[in-house]
């Protein structure tokens, strides 16, 4: 009940935000302002979902946004240097990307380091990666053979008005959603973050729930990675870039805790939205960079101010 | 009068101190009874001000005495010792007993003082054995509650307040507190002493109060007390008899479920070896440090076993166990000591914490993974039901529960996963006397219907209540058994000294 109204208060605070936007500009409350935003909503849902039900188990990913960058480039050059086909393609930066989340999964529950050092690590890692493999430069994909029909994976389907991608980010949502709080899966992540040492003794083994996390983070971040070479219709090292702290934001302000135990994934597609309406708003606005990067700022930490005090 | 208070209230959502009225002299102790919830530990907080009162006088020595903070307190000379430990793991021993003096700049010389001051603390209590540089994590709870009291007594102070201050101790620990608190006593501190362990109360103070639902029902003079009596007037009478369990009937059905065979861990050098069976509590007596809790976690995978195995016996089988969820998944489940760092998850609902042991109990086919929040709900209201669980609802999380009703909802988690072999260590620790009973006929319930239970616990009375054999354990090792009918305070404590090189009742650091 009590994440239901935290979902139904983050709505009120985006359909203000919307008012506000539509009552400042004269274009924001237009079809073609909103899909701009649905069809850039992608990439920051997919890691944001991954970061959430790492931040549930008491970790932190800061390694995604590097790992958008580091998939969007191997599914690069596989496509325009190796002609593989975009499936193929898109299936190896998964395996690749997965097993680095296992790794990192594995450092931190077996191993015993801090994730947040260990994805530090991964951060720089991956995009050093990144511009290896694409030798630092931005591939266009959508001209070759092989990847045709990437851009179509971004662009708006027949009827629906989503493009693909979009689609399969809300049922990552929902099935991430249901996953929490419906499956023994779920309910165990939330006890391993609320209290590892209680989970232990009620007989759940935290480190190999912790290792399918890190993958599942890595996993949404690969998706994230395609979303943004789709949108773009290049690969591109530089991709991706401060994406894990916009994720972080997300998930804090849709009610998720640093501390673990707590958080929602509905909560956090929320916040996804009030990050995205503000960007797009404040741009239509004419705000300059500098002037949105200030308020976004501010915005943060009033929502998780509000939702502290709302709590009490 | 040192300490006087009238008429003192104190609401959250509902009221908890309903006008309380107190008086305590200079040089006495001043004994504090009730049942979990009935206000005592509020009544503690506000004097130490943690909490402000919403009305009444409370006045020391004459003066108008309104804290609004811990240090006001302090500086008024009022010093507490509570249940919920104020030390931080991180510090030193001494560190952290002269945490409130510490100067900002740890120079040198102040460290040595400091050491020096921690040092003789330690020693009036007769803990030489614990190092004053030692880190406060790596000690035991029963160290900690020690370093606890040291840390109240690092300034001079006027009241000093006992919460609950031998829950975690030994009998010989507890002793060494009493005869300390009577000598502070004579040199004129005055002192409140809250306990649920009744003879101690009786024995050692001056005046007895009893706190039920906010209200003092009544004050003894200690010559007047029993623990029947105070019982009477803190339950209501309802639990009086069931409080009289004397069950030793012989387990109908021996055969053994679960054998430990020379096992040994870090914390357990020799080697032990023990047949747990059906139908049966087995109790765990020894002083603290002897290794109770080590050998409940080496049974229940916790720690890594050096050398031996535990093997569970079922009908058909026999299996080695090799970790806490295997074991878990063969039937057993483990309550610690340490409810707040290894049992509850704190932010989560009732529902969520009873029910997480088992999960797959309410799942449903084809996958098993899929939970059905309706049976999870029904199956934990009725085991609620069952141990009396007083709560407003089944989502509130179990933080806000008292410790006696937490402790039920732990218990729950173990009758939601069908559980059939119960390691207990220390369950009815800082729990009142009706949850107590309850948890005592329940253990019985569970006994009869076939559930074996191992029972540790520092408290004797409460091993002789419920148990059909007792362990007697010392210096980490199992050095006597005695059976229902040699039950005996004084061979348990031959028993439990027996290895024992010097008298000292810390053996173990």
């Amino acid at each position: 009940m009590s994440a239901f109204f935290k979902s139904y208060f983050l709505g009120i605070v985006l359909l203000l935000l919307i008012s506000f936007f539509s009552l400042m500009t004269d274009h924001f409350f237009s079809f073609i302002t909103l899909s701009t935003i649905l069809s850039q909503l992608p990439a920051l849902t997919f890691i944001a979902v991954g970061m959430t039900l790492v931040l549930i188990v008491g970790g932190i990913d800061l390694s995604v946004g590097s790992l958008i960058a580091l998939s969007s480039s191997i599914i690069g050059v596989l496509i325009v240097q190796y002609e593989f086909g975009l499936l193929a393609s898109v299936l190896c930066a998964l395996l690749l990307v997965s097993c680095i989340g296992a790794g990192t999964g594995y450092l931190s529950s077996w191993c015993k380091l801090p994730s947040f050092i260990v994805t530090l690590g991964i951060l720089e890692a991956a995009r050093g990666l990144a511009y290896v493999i694409s030798d630092s430069q931005t591939m266009f994909v959508g001209l070759s053979g092989q990847g045709q029909g990437v851009q179509g994976l971004s662009n708006p389907l027949p009827y629906l008005g989503i493009s693909l991608m979009m689609l399969i980010a809300f049922i990552v949502v929902i099935a991430a959603h249901f996953t929490l709080n419906y499956t023994v899966f779920g309910r165990q992540l939330i006890a391993i973050g609320s209290n590892n040492k209680a989970a232990l003794m009620s007989g759940i083994k935290p480190n190999p729930r912790i290792v399918a996390v890190f993958v599942i983070s890595a996993f949404l971040a690969c998706l994230a990675g395609l979303a943004n070479l789709s949108y773009l219709g290049a690969s591109d090292p530089n991709a991706g870039i401060g994406l894990e702290l916009s994720a972080i934001a997300a998930a804090v302000i849709g009610g998720t805790s640093l501390m673990g135990g707590r958080g929602t994934i509905i909560g956090t597609f929320l916040g996804v939205l009030v990050i995205a309406v503000l960007d797009s708003g404040l741009a239509q606005m004419g705000m300059s960079e500098p002037a949105k990067r200030i308020i976004t700022g501010v915005v943060i930490v009033l929502a998780v101010l509000l939702d502290k005090w709302r709590a009490k | 009068m040192r300490l006087q208070v009238q008429g003192l209230t104190k609401s959250y959502a509902v009221p908890v101190l309903k006008g309380i009225d107190v008086n305590v002299e200079a040089g006495q102790i001043y004994g504090l009874v009730g049942e979990n919830g009935a206000g005592k530990s509020t009544f503690i907080n506000v004097l130490c001000g943690l909490v402000n009162r919403d009305s009444g006088k409370i006045s020391l020595e004459g003066s108008a005495y309104m804290p609004s903070n811990v240090a006001d307190a302090m500086l008024a000379g009022v010093s507490v010792a509570s249940q919920e430990m104020s030390l931080i793991d991180n510090l030193s021993v001494a560190q952290n007993i002269c945490l409130r003096q510490l100067p900002n700049k740890v120079s040198w010389l102040q460290q040595t003082e400091i050491t020096q001051r921690a040092q003789k603390l330690l020693a009036e209590f007769g803990l030489n054995d614990i190092n004053p540089h030692a880190l406060l994590g790596d000690l035991s709870l029963a160290q900690k509650q020690l370093v606890e009291l040291c840390k109240a007594l690092s300034e001079p102070c006027k009241l000093l307040i006992l919460d609950e201050p031998t829950a975690a101790l030994s009998q010989q620990q507890s002793d060494i507190l009493h005869e300390r608190m009577q000598g502070l006593a004579k040199q004129g501190m005055s002192i409140i002493y809250v306990s649920h362990r009744l003879d101690d109360v009786i024995a050692q103070c001056d005046v007895i109060s009893v706190l039920r639902d906010g209200v003092l029902v009544k004050s003894f003079s200690a010559s007047d007390a029993t623990s029947e009596l105070l019982i009477e007037h803190m339950s209501s009478g309802v639990f009086t008899a069931a409080q009289k369990i004397h069950t030793h009937e012989k387990p109908h059905n021996s055969s053994i479920v679960l054998s430990a065979d020379k096992i040994s861990t870090s914390d357990l050098p020799y080697p032990i070896s023990v047949d747990i069976n059906a139908g049966e509590i087995v109790g765990l007596a020894g002083l603290a440090g002897a290794g109770r809790t080590e050998l409940l976690e080496a049974i229940y995978g916790l720690t890594p076993l050096k050398e031996g195995k535990v093997t569970r016996h079922t009908n058909s089988q026999k299996i080695e166990i090799k970790d806490t969820a295997h074991a878990v998944l063969l039937d057993l489940g483990m309550l610690s000591e340490d409810r707040k760092q290894q049992g509850i998850f704190a932010q989560q609902s009732l529902d969520f914490n009873a029910s997480i042991a088992k999960l797959s109990r309410v799942t449903s086919a084809p996958l098993n993974k899929i939970i059905s929040p309706k049976r999870l709900q029904q199956i934990c209201q009725q085991l609620f039901a069952t141990l009396s669980v007083k709560f407003s609802n089944q989502t509130q999380s179990i933080e806000e529960l008292s410790g006696g009703n937490q402790q039920k909802v732990l218990l729950a988690r173990w009758l939601f996963a069908n559980t059939t072999i119960f390691l207990l260590d220390e369950p009815t620790r800082g729990v009142d006397v009706a949850t107590k009973a309850l948890i005592y006929r329940e253990l019985l319930t569970l006994k009869h219907k076939g559930a074996s239970i191992v029972l540790a616990s520092s408290e004797l009375e409460e091993l002789f209540t419920v148990c059909d054999r007792v362990l007697v354990m010392s210096e980490r090792q199992i050095v006597g058994e005695l059976q229902a009918d040699e039950f005996n305070h004084d061979k348990v404590l031959q028993m439990a000294f027996s290895n024992t090189s010097q008298l000292s009742p810390q053996t173990v650091t």
